[in-house]
C-alpha cells in the first residue's frame, strides 16, 4: 500500500486530475478505451452506477458587473464503478456510454495507486496541444495589419498590436 | 463494454424508485398504516439497504443530508489504513456516490436518517422545521426501528379518519413524545418516517398528534 | 372560459402525424444528422441558444426531425431536457480564459492583442453560388487537414478585455466580485423587479428575432442608447465539475462554443463622466444575438418608457418555447368561446334593428 501511494504522488506530480480529464475528454474513444482494457486486464472493475445522461448547468461571470449567472445547461454523461473497494467517477459532455465508463475504470485505477499509463497521457496531451496550436495559426492568420492610407497610423490605446 | 462487468446493484433509478415512491407517498398519506420495500431494498447493497433505497428515491445533488449513527472515533495514534470504516460511514458514502447529495451539518440537512435509537432525542431537537413563509423546507427525519413492539398509542390528524390505535416500540413512542415537545407553530414542523431492516416502513407526518 | 371534452380525432390524428412523411419524400437524398452538425452549424447554434440546451448532435437530430423548424427543434430539446437530472453545476466560467477564435473591436483600431476576424461571413460578398453542390465534402476536409499540418504552432494566449484598459482610466466602472448566488429562471418563477443574473440568463437562451428586432428599435429611436461594440470575442471556455466524491478537486469536462460582447454606451444623464457597459454573452456563433443582448441589457439597466427598456415586456415575451406555444394554441378549438362571441354579436345586431 505505501509503494502503492509513493508511485502515486510521484507520478501526480505531473499531471493532476484537471489535466488528465482534459487529456481524456479530448483523446479519442479508442484511446480511452485502450488504457481503460490494461486496468482491466488486472483488475475488475464493477459499476455502481451506470452510464446515464445528465445536465450540467454552466455559470458564468459577468464580466460587466462581476455577478454571476447561468448561461444554460449542457448534456453530459456519468458512471461511476468500483475496483477493490475504491470508487472512480467520470463525467463527460455528450452521450458517449462507453467512453465514459472507461474513464471512470481510469479514475477509480488512480484512486487506487494502480495507473500507471502517465506516459501515454504525456503523449496525447502532446498532439492535442499541437493540434490546438495549428488551428490557433490559422485563426491568427486573420489578424488584421493596419497600415495607414496616409502616413503614420494613430496610436488609440495604449497598444501593442500584438502581444 | 457494459456487457462485461458486474453491477454492484440491481435498483433501477427509474422504475424502482418510483416503486418505493409510490409506497412513501402511501405511508404518509394514511399515517400508521404500515407497508413494505423489502423488495426494492434487497436489490441493493451494504449494511443498510432500506435506508439506501429511501436516500435513492428521495435524495438528489440539491439536498442535504446527515446520518445520526456509530462513526468511528479516529485517535491519533492509530494509522490511517488500519481503522475500519463503519457500516455508517460506508452508509454515508454510499449515498454520496449514488446521490451526489451532500453530508451537511444537522441543523440543515433536509433529510435526517437515524441508525441508533438512542439519537432520537438529539436528531428531532437539531433538525430543522421550516418557517412560516416556507414550511416545506423542513427536514424529513427516518428512523430505523427493530425494537419489540409494547406500547398502544392512539393518534389523530390529517389521514385518519377520527382516531386510530396503534402498538409501537417504545422508540416510536419516545420519537413522537420529543416532537410534540418541540411545539412547532402549524406550518412548521419535521415529519417521521420509520424503517425497518425487514423493510417495514410507516409514515407519522407533522400534523399526527398523540392523544391521550 | 369552460373546457368541453369531444372525441373523434384519433384517426385523423394518426393520418396527420403519417402525412408529414410525405412532406419529407420529395427525394431520395437523405440529411445525415453529422451533416447537419457540420455543415449547418450556425442553424444547430442557433437552436442550441434558444433551447437553452448545449447539445450540437441532439439539435442537428431535432432540426432533422422536424423539417429544420427552429421552433419545433427547440420544443424538441426543452422536452427531452425535462427528463434528465441536473446533477451539476459548472465551476464559474471566466471568459478572460477563453480561448479565442474571432475578436473584435468597433471602439478602437488598435487593441492589444489585435483585431482578430476569424472566420465570418460579414466580409464576404454575399454573391449567391450556384456552384455550391459541385463542392466535393471528402475534398474540402483533406485540404483544410493539409492546411493546419502545414500550419506552424502558435502559442495561445488569452486576449485581454478592451474594457480593462478603460477601466484604468476610470472611464468605465470597476466592480467588486459578486458571488452571490444567480436567480435559476428554469426553476424559480421570474419575477420582477428582475435582479441582472435572471435578466442575462432569460436574454441569452431568448428568441434570436425578438431580441434582434428591440434591439434594432431602441437603434433607431425607440430608445437611449447609442451602442459602440467595444468588444466582440468569440471562441472556447472549458467546462469543470467538482470531483463529486472530492469536492477539492476539479474534472475537466468539455468546452463550448460562445459569442460575447461587452458594448460602450455614453450616458445622458448626470453620469457624463463615464461609459456605461451593456453585456451579451450567448452559445455558438450568435454574434447578432449577442451584440442586441448587450444592447438591451443597456436598455434596462436605464429604464424608460420604450419597449425595450420594459423589464417586464421584454423578458416576459422572448422566450421561444413559450410565445411560439401560445401563439400556437389560437389553433386549438375555441368553439365555445367563439360562439359566445357570436351570440353577443348577434344580440347588438338584434337589438339595434
Amino acid at each position: 500500500m505505501d509503494k502503492k501511494l509513493d508511485n502515486m504522488n510521484e507520478k501526480l506530480d505531473n499531471i493532476d486530475k484537471k489535466q488528465m480529464t482534459k487529456v481524456l475528454v479530448r483523446a479519442d474513444r479508442s484511446d480511452v478505451a485502450t488504457l481503460s482494457k490494461n486496468i482491466q486486464k488486472s483488475y475488475k472493475p464493477i459499476i455502481v452506477k451506470e452510464p446515464a445522461k445528465a445536465l450540467a448547468m454552466i455559470k458564468l461571470r459577468d464580466p460587466v458587473k462581476q455577478g454571476l449567472f447561468y448561461l444554460g445547461e449542457v448534456i453530459v454523461c456519468e458512471a461511476v464503478v468500483e475496483i477493490d473497494g475504491e470508487q472512480g467517477i467520470a463525467v463527460i459532455m455528450g452521450d458517449d456510454a462507453d467512453k465514459v465508463l472507461d474513464m471512470a475504470i481510469i479514475d477509480a485505477a488512480v484512486k487506487l495507486g494502480v495507473f500507471d499509463d502517465y506516459q501515454k497521457l504525456k503523449e496525447l496531451e502532446k498532439k492535442q496541444n499541437e493540434r490546438l496550436m495549428q488551428e490557433n495559426a490559422m485563426t491568427l492568420n486573420t489578424m488584421v495589419n493596419f497600415t495607414s492610407m496616409d502616413g503614420e497610423a494613430p496610436d488609440d490605446l495604449a497598444a501593442n498590436k500584438k502581444a | 463494454m457494459t456487457l462485461q462487468l458486474t453491477k454492484k446493484h440491481s435498483f433501477d433509478t427509474v422504475f424502482d424508485s418510483q416503486k418505493v415512491f409510490r409506497i412513501i407517498l402511501e405511508a404518509v398519506s394514511n399515517p400508521a398504516r404500515v407497508l413494505n420495500i423489502a423488495k426494492a431494498a434487497n436489490k441493493l447493497f451494504g449494511d443498510f439497504p432500506e435506508i439506501l433505497s429511501l436516500a435513492m428515491t428521495l435524495l438528489d445533488n440539491e439536498t442535504g443530508f446527515y446520518i445520526y449513527g456509530n462513526y468511528k472515533n479516529v485517535s491519533v495514534e492509530s494509522p490511517v489504513d488500519t481503522v475500519l470504516e463503519t457500516a455508517v460511514e460506508q452508509l454515508e458514502k454510499d449515498i454520496a456516490s449514488l446521490t451526489l447529495a451532500r453530508k451537511v451539518e444537522a441543523t440543515a440537512a433536509d433529510f435526517i436518517f437515524v441508525c441508533d435509537p438512542s439519537s432520537t432525542k438529539e436528531a428531532i431537537e437539531q433538525a430543522k422545521c421550516g418557517t412560516l413563509i416556507d414550511p416545506h423546507k423542513s427536514a424529513t427525519i427516518v428512523i430505523q426501528n427493530d425494537e419489540e413492539l409494547k406500547c398502544n398509542l392512539t393518534l389523530s390528524g390529517p389521514g385518519i379518519d377520527g382516531v386510530i390505535k396503534v402498538f409501537v416500540s417504545q422508540a416510536v413512542k419516545d420519537a413522537l413524545f420529543y416532537r410534540d415537545a418541540q411545539n412547532y407553530e402549524y406550518p412548521e414542523g419535521i415529519d417521521l418516517i420509520f424503517i425497518s431492516k425487514t423493510g417495514d416502513l410507516f409514515a407519522i407526518p407533522r400534523l399526527i398528534k398523540v392523544v391521550q | 372560459m369552460a373546457y368541453v371534452a369531444v372525441s373523434g380525432g384519433e384517426e385523423a390524428i394518426e393520418e396527420s402525424i403519417k402525412l408529414l412523411d410525405y412532406y419529407k419524400s420529395g427525394t431520395v437524398k437523405d440529411i445525415e444528422i453529422e451533416a447537419i452538425e457540420n455543415k449547418l452549424s450556425l442553424l444547430v447554434d442557433r437552436v442550441m441558444s434558444e433551447a437553452g440546451l448545449y447539445s450540437k448532435t441532439y439539435a442537428a437530430l431535432a432540426l432533422k426531425q422536424c423539417e429544420g423548424s427552429i421552433e419545433e427543434a427547440v420544443f424538441l430539446l426543452r422536452a427531452y431536457r425535462s427528463t434528465l437530472v441536473r446533477n451539476y453545476y459548472t465551476n464559474t466560467v471566466n471568459t478572460d480564459d477563453m480561448r479565442v477564435v474571432r475578436r473584435i473591436s468597433a471602439a478602437f483600431k488598435d487593441i492589444v492583442g489585435g483585431q482578430i476576424l476569424g472566420a465570418s461571413y460579414d466580409y464576404t460578398h454575399r454573391l449567391i453560388n450556384f456552384d455550391i453542390d459541385k463542392q466535393d465534402p471528402k475534398e474540402l476536409q483533406k485540404e483544410v487537414e493539409e492546411k493546419l499540418a502545414s500550419q506552424k504552432l502558435e502559442e495561445i494566449l488569452p486576449c485581454p478585455r478592451v474594457s480593462s484598459e478603460l477601466k484604468k482610466e476610470g472611464l468605465i466602472d470597476s466592480f467588486p466580485q459578486n458571488d452571490e448566488s444567480p436567480h435559476d429562471v428554469t426553476v424559480n418563477m421570474l419575477e420582477f423587479p428582475a435582479g441582472r443574473s435572471a435578466r442575462l440568463q432569460t436574454l441569452s437562451r431568448a428568441d434570436t428575432g425578438f431580441i434582434s428586432g428591440l434591439a434594432y428599435s431602441s437603434l433607431r429611436g425607440f430608445g437611449q442608447v447609442h451602442p459602440t461594440v467595444g468588444e466582440l470575442r468569440q471562441g472556447y471556455v472549458e467546462l469543470y465539475v467538482s470531483h463529486p466524491l472530492n469536492e477539492d478537486e476539479s474534472i475537466y469536462i468539455g468546452e463550448i462554443m460562445i459569442t460575447e460582447v461587452e458594448c460602450f454606451n455614453t450616458t445622458d444623464d448626470k453620469d457624463q463622466l463615464k461609459l456605461a457597459v451593456g453585456y451579451g454573452a450567448v452559445f455558438g456563433r450568435n454574434e447578432t444575438k449577442a451584440i442586441a443582448m448587450s444592447v438591451i441589457d443597456r436598455e434596462l439597466e436605464n429604464g424608460g418608457p420604450y419597449p425595450s427598456q420594459n423589464e417586464e415586456f421584454v423578458l416576459t415575451h422572448g422566450d421561444s418555447l413559450e410565445m411560439n406555444g401560445f401563439i400556437s394554441h389560437l389553433k386549438l378549438p375555441h368553439y365555445v368561446t367563439f360562439q359566445s362571441k357570436l351570440d353577443s354579436v348577434r344580440k347588438t345586431r338584434e337589438g339595434n334593428q
